[in-house]
């Protein structure tokens, strides 16, 4: 359903070296760029990607409040990692690691450096 | 990669009708109902990347982030047309009818853009000749 997302920001190269930091040893990597210089992030073919960009209208940049995207990860050790690693990156905390429901979720948050609200988790869904 | 996505909203009713009506037309049905904050899980599963509406969880005003935007991939043109009709007749706001952006062809990318009622920025494609 959802073939990638797209995030604001004010400064791409800024922006572009969090991420590459962010997602190194995750397997997720730079793919393509936009036209208009927005950077994919992803792991391959047929999986959703992660684009930042600078906006369409050429206005701000503005995170939405009550947007996030939340990236799913196998173990809650590598949640704890990045969470760690982000805030070191010079994130914003908005959660440490935990189980919000108890053997079901788990999910560590943080605003990027344009305040987009990203989670990372691990969910046992029967999915 | 991406487990889900959310976007903030204000009037959870009202999103809630036009999630129903916009996402059923592909297949996508609510997942979960959370009494917090009114989150609400679209998808066609729980192993699919999904959507949800959700008020903001610092309790503050919910608001569309510019550059923002949430891109569906769409089996066929004719699919995305109706997406995007949809989308409109809920009472979403244009942002770019459909049509190919770039060259016809084996990689055309066929694609609309518009906005939910609260400003959500959405996309519709379609990679492929018509």
């Amino acid at each position: 359903m959802i073939a990638y997302t797209m995030l604001g920001t004010n400064d791409k190269d800024k922006s572009f070296a969090f991420y590459d930091a962010l997602f190194e040893g995750t397997g997720i990597k730079r793919l393509f760029k936009t036209p208009a210089g927005g950077q994919f992030f992803g792991k391959g073919p047929g999986q959703p990607m992660l684009c930042i960009t600078s906006p369409y209208d050429e206005g701000e940049a503005c995170f939405g409040n009550g947007t996030m995207v939340a990236l799913h990860f196998d173990s809650t050790e590598e949640i704890d990692a990045l969470h760690a690693k982000a805030l070191g990156l010079g994130a914003k905390d908005e959660g440490a690691p935990g189980w919000r429901a108890p053997d079901v979720f788990y999910g560590a948050y943080f605003r990027d450096f344009d305040g987009n609200k990203l989670c990372c988790c691990k969910m046992n869904m029967g999915g | 990669m991406i487990g889900y996505v959310t976007l903030g909203i204000n009037d959870l009713d009202k999103a809630r009708t036009y999630y129903d009506g916009l996402l059923g037309t592909i297949g996508a049905k609510r997942l979960m109902e959370l009494d917090e904050n009114g989150f609400t899980l679209y998808g066609v599963d729980m192993a699919t990347p999904s959507i949800a509406i959700t008020k903001p969880d610092n309790g503050k005003e919910a608001f569309a982030g510019n550059g923002n935007m949430i891109a569906l991939q769409m089996q066929e043109r004719d699919q995305l047309d109706a997406l995007y009709n949809k989308g409109l007749e809920l009472g979403g706001s244009d942002e770019g009818a459909p049509g190919v952006r770039g060259d016809e062809g084996e990689m055309a990318f066929y694609a609309a853009y518009f906005r939910d009622p609260e400003g959500n920025k959405l996309c519709a494609f379609r990679l492929g000749s018509a």
